[in-house]
């Protein structure tokens, strides 16, 4: 009840921005009603007992299934719903930046009511796509999430936002039919529609068909890497999150990237475990490659706003690399990189935005000396930029090094040589992030601009601060998000476990040809 | 030949009611075709040309039509004389019936509402009626002999309607074309039906799906015989590699005229086409011999072939000519095409004996649902040709600003068109995939599902127009009462309904009147 309650207040608040014609009362409607969904999701972390990792069932908190739709012997399907310490992290995650952006989306002056309107929407897939148990439940969540981006994007964007719009829309089209292609296989296969049971019944899926099941992976690895985005999926990304307006921004880094990832954990990877061990080089590969690439690119930009893009490509290859991993630390620490990046990226794209609005251009080579100009916005901006960059005591690094030293002691083949060519991404990660820093905030200003900026205001501050203190918390005492997180995954590995005990698997090594790849698309971006 | 001669030598005078059996079934048929007698006649004793009389006789005429197919409901009836069943009227039949009907009714209240007067001709109503009892026809027809003759009925009322008032000078070419189109797909049909008639000895459905599949008669020339009629169902489905004439019909037509085409039409074609096909798992289970089996399995594989080629050249060839549309009616004609490939898909699955009742119950449902959105899209394309003067998409610029509750069920219908949830369109196409994976056909699948991604392209067209973009100096608001708002949220409701909410039911009733074919 308390799910269902969540995925559906946002779309209540909908109807009464219609009643009201008063622009700054729709805009408290917006705020209010995810206000009160960050509340609800609060509250949930907090009646919330970890220990409770059985989803759907006997032990489970806040789970249901109703039956809901059933046509003869072909379709039985479950209005279900269920979270546990992942999913729970990631709503809360979900709750606290849709309200951080419904706030920073009230300097929104074109059309205020279907701006909030599609946001709130958004916001009911986005909880919806999290507490779903049920596939066809999950699908309509998932796809729910397409329509108010693709016009948030498209209607409130910047110059190329129509062209950002379309491509956002059809790259994630091209990864839904897969997940659907996919489910529907699996569906005939076990004749149940609901992932906890299709989970415990994985090993049934085309069973004894390896090339099936490794073709099913695939399906669903491509459906989910769209969102994530993992190399070389990502294209859509810098488009729209460079064209996007500053809270559509946050929301997509902040919780839209964190589908794919929850995507692989709660369905792509339990699904199919011998098929995660035996692509575990490719898999790292990829994730590698997403965080050299993603970095190496981001060196090379000159708007401020497609570096924090590229940022995120570079950061969510962590994930893939700590998820393929498999040890207990690497998945703890993927879904921290998670968390952490929801935090950090969104702080980022706040802060792009707060000068933006002033400057109304994102040319990192134009600005010069704002420590000087803007001592507090800079104070900010330094915690968003140096917890991206990993400094110790930011979550950032707690997450990054839960990734690199549980991926380091795996048992898979070869799993130190990928881990400590990842590690390569620390580095460039640095350099980016330090060269804009210079650039952007050190310095004497340089040019004059037309109006004066104006420091951090109150609006900025409420929405900036929050997340600077919750960076900062969980970089020096990450045990909340840990304890949340760990009994669930524990649960989670098993299957796994076994796999890699029984399974004796090739020795595989990072092909040549890739690292050349990577170098030369690294040469080429300078 | 015994099976026809009943029909063939008959005297006249002693075909007689009491002689055939359950002729009261066919009372919607025979109520259409008295309607096309008593327009013709008022027409004649009013002697005074158009009349707005007219439409509204047909809307009262179809009304009456759709009580007598609801009342007529129960157990399936066999029509026919002395035994030798012509038709069956069964919930098949009526479900499609039903489809027909209201397809004619939004017809006829979007031309009324077009602002062009030639519905209030008596003579379109004629046609009309005569479409429609030949399609109600078509979807009973359980032997070729009347089947043939319903099929005509329906072509050639198609070739009316279609020509019957232009929009263009491109609609006088796509007019003829479809004539001369059409009529040499009928010949090839006719040669084809006249191949198996001579090689079977039958026209019954049911015999010749047996007589088709098993070893005793199984030659080549029946063969090009089936391949033959399939292809006049392909033209009237607009089905690959019959499909070239729809395009410039459907753009040339009125746009009512050409909704009316591109569902009443497609819908008769799948109609009969699905009961043929769905004689022929019950034809191979009967197989006496284990190798008669083998080769009917042998046989239905040729023809689950045949349909899956056509159902993937279909698809993709009205999908990717679609991306390329400026014109909203062309491109709609385009990816009704891509539809018509969908629903071969299911079509195809018919044959096999799991799951006929499923894609059965998916190609009722989906084109239940393609009436509402398909329509109400043609819908739009009346207003802005009656308001516009125009049917480019980009004549919509900042018209969603406008217009808002206009714009808002234009766009649920185009992503129902689309097939993204939460919409009927995304259950319709779920329902038409899964016995393609049940079966494990999973390249095909995936082939319907990239083409589901990449219609996408081209139905966010006219959601860029609408609301990406302001209105500017040329933007003309359409001139809508609250009668056509009214209409297009009318159309839109059941689209939303039927995905968001309970569309099991409907499902479920759709598989109760398809599970009484046989």
């Amino acid at each position: 009840m308390l799910l269902t309650l969540l995925t559906f207040l946002p779309v209540i608040g909908i109807p009464f921005l219609f009643l009201t014609k008063d622009v700054k009362v729709q805009r408290m409607i917006g705020v209010g009603t995810s206000a009160l969904a960050m509340l609800l999701s609060f509250y949930l972390w907090w009646a919330f007992d970890p220990a409770a990792t059985t989803l759907l069932g006997e032990g489970s908190m806040f789970g249901f299934s109703h039956p809901w739709i059933s046509v003869g012997e072909s379709f039985q399907i479950n209005y279900a719903m269920d979270v546990d310490g992942v999913s729970l992290l990631l709503i809360v995650l979900t709750g606290l930046l849709g309200f951080l952006a419904a706030i920073n989306a009230m300097s929104i002056q074109k059309n205020v009511r279907g701006f909030y309107a599609m946001y709130l929407l958004l916001l009911t897939g986005m909880f919806g796509t999290f507490v779903a148990m049920d596939l066809f439940l999950f699908y309509v969540f998932w796809e729910l999430m397409l329509l108010p981006m693709y016009f948030l994007i498209g209607i409130w964007g910047g110059p190329k936002r129509e062209f950002a719009a379309i491509k956002f829309f059809l790259y994630t089209m091209v990864g839904s039919v897969l997940l659907l292609g996919a489910f529907l296989a699996v569906y005939f296969q076990l004749d149940t529609f609901s992932i906890p049971e299709i989970i415990a019944r994985q090993s049934e899926i085309f069973a004894g068909n390896g090339a099936l099941r490794m073709t099913l992976f695939v399906a669903l690895f491509i459906g989910f890497a769209v969102k994530v985005p993992v190399f070389p999926f990502h294209t859509w990304l810098p488009l729209a999150h460079v064209e996007a307006p500053t809270p559509i921004s946050v929301i997509l880094a902040g919780v839209l990237l964190k589908m794919g990832g929850y995507g692989m954990i709660r369905i792509a990877f339990p699904w199919f475990p011998d098929a995660v061990v035996e692509a575990w080089p490719w898999l790292a590969t990829l994730g590698i490659v997403s965080i050299i690439y993603g970095a190496a690119v981001a060196l090379a930009q000159t708007d401020w706003k497609k570096l924090v893009a590229y940022s995120s490509v570079s950061h969510m290859g962590y994930v893939i690399l700590g998820l393929a991993a498999m040890t207990p630390e690497s998945i703890n620490g993927a879904v921290l990189q998670m968390f952490s990046h929801g935090l950090l990226s969104a702080m980022m794209f706040l802060c792009v935005g707060v000068i933006y609005e002033q400057a109304h251009h994102r040319d990192l080579n134009r600005f010069s000396g704002l420590l000087k100009l803007l001592p507090r916005y800079t104070f900010v901006a330094m915690i968003a930029f140096f917890g991206s960059l990993g400094l110790p005591g930011m979550s950032g690094f707690i997450a990054e090094m839960f990734v690199f030293f549980g991926a380091f002691k795996s048992d898979l083949p070869n799993a130190k040589m990928f881990t400590i060519v990842g590690t390569i991404g620390i580095v460039l990660g640095a350099v980016y992030i330090l060269v804009m820093i210079q650039k952007v905030f050190l310095g004497t200003p340089r040019e004059k601009p037309l109006h004066p900026y104006k420091d951090l205001s109150l609006r900025e501050g409420i929405t900036l601060w929050p997340l600077a203190v919750l960076a900062l918390f969980f970089g020096i005492y990450p045990r909340p998000a840990i304890d949340l997180v760990d009994p669930a995954i524990t649960e989670w590995r098993k299957p796994f476990v076994a796999e890699i005990v029984s399974g004796d698997h090739e020795t595989g090594a990072l092909p040549p040809g890739l690292i050349d790849a990577v170098d030369a698309a690294r040469d080429e971006e300078r | 030949m015994h099976s026809l001669l009943p029909l063939l030598a008959q005297d006249g005078g002693e075909l007689s009611a009491a002689l055939m059996d359950n002729f009261g079934a066919l009372l919607p048929e025979m109520f259409l075709c008295a309607m096309v007698v008593i327009v013709l006649l008022v027409d004649l004793v009013r002697g005074r040309g158009p009349s707005p009389l007219f439409p509204w006789l047909t809307l009262g005429g179809i009304v009456v039509a759709i009580g007598l197919v609801i009342s007529g409901s129960g157990d399936p009836l066999t029509v026919g004389y002395d035994g030798f069943a012509a038709l069956q009227v069964d919930g098949l039949g009526r479900l499609f019936k039903l489809i027909f009907l209201i397809t004619g009714a939004l017809t006829v209240i979007f031309i009324m509402r077009s602002g062009r007067r030639y519905g209030e001709e008596g003579e379109f109503q004629v046609v009309l009626f005569g479409s429609l009892a030949g399609m109600c026809y078509l979807a009973s027809a359980t032997e070729l002999i009347g089947f043939y003759v319903a099929f005509e009925l329906v072509s050639y009322t198609g070739y009316l309607l279609a020509g019957y008032r232009l929009e263009s000078a491109k609609g006088a070419e796509g007019a003829s074309k479809y004539v001369i189109f059409g009529s040499v797909s009928s010949a090839i049909m006719l040669f084809g039906i006249t191949l198996i008639l001579g090689f079977t000895g039958t026209t019954k459905f049911s015999e010749i799906a047996t007589a088709l599949l098993s070893v005793e008669t199984a030659q080549p020339a029946l063969w090009v015989g089936a391949v033959f009629t399939f292809g006049g169902f392909a033209y009237k489905a607009a089905a690959f590699p019959f499909q070239f004439w729809c395009p410039d019909v459907y753009e040339g037509a009125p746009a009512p005229v050409a909704g009316f085409l591109a569902v009443a039409s497609k819908a008769a074609a799948f109609s009969v086409g699905v009961r043929i096909l769905a004689y022929a798992p019950a034809a191979g289970a009967a197989a006496a011999t284990p190798q008669l089996a083998q080769l009917f399995s042998q046989n239905a594989a040729f023809l689950e072939k045949l349909l899956i080629v056509a159902s993937v050249g279909t698809m993709t060839w009205g999908n990717l000519a679609a991306l390329r549309q400026t014109s909203l009616q062309r491109m709609l004609a385009y990816s009704s095409i891509a539809h018509a490939g969908y629903l071969l898909m299911a079509a195809a699955m018919v044959l096999r004996a799991d799951v006929a009742t499923d894609a059965m119950t998916a190609i009722g449902f989906y084109l239940l649902i393609y009436l509402f959105m398909n329509l109400g899209a043609f819908w739009v394309a009346t207003l802005m040709r009656r308001d516009l003067g125009t049917v480019e998409i980009r004549a919509l610029r900042g018209l969603g600003w406008k217009q808002p509750v206009f714009g808002v069920c234009f766009v649920i219908i185009l992503v129902s068109l689309t097939g993204l949830p939460p919409t009927a369109g995304f259950v319709g196409k779920l329902q038409l995939f899964a016995p393609v994976v049940r079966e494990g056909f999973y390249v095909f699948a995936a082939i319907g599902l990239v083409n589901g991604a990449i219609s996408l392209y081209y139905y966010a067209k006219p959601l860029r127009e609408m609301f990406l973009n302001k209105p500017d100096e040329d933007t003309r608001p359409l001139r809508m009462t609250g009668a056509d708002l009214a209409l297009i949220v009318a159309l839109t409701i059941p689209v939303l309904v039927l995905g968001l909410y309970r569309w099991d039911t409907v499902t479920n009733a759709v598989r109760d009147a398809v599970a009484m074919v046989q």
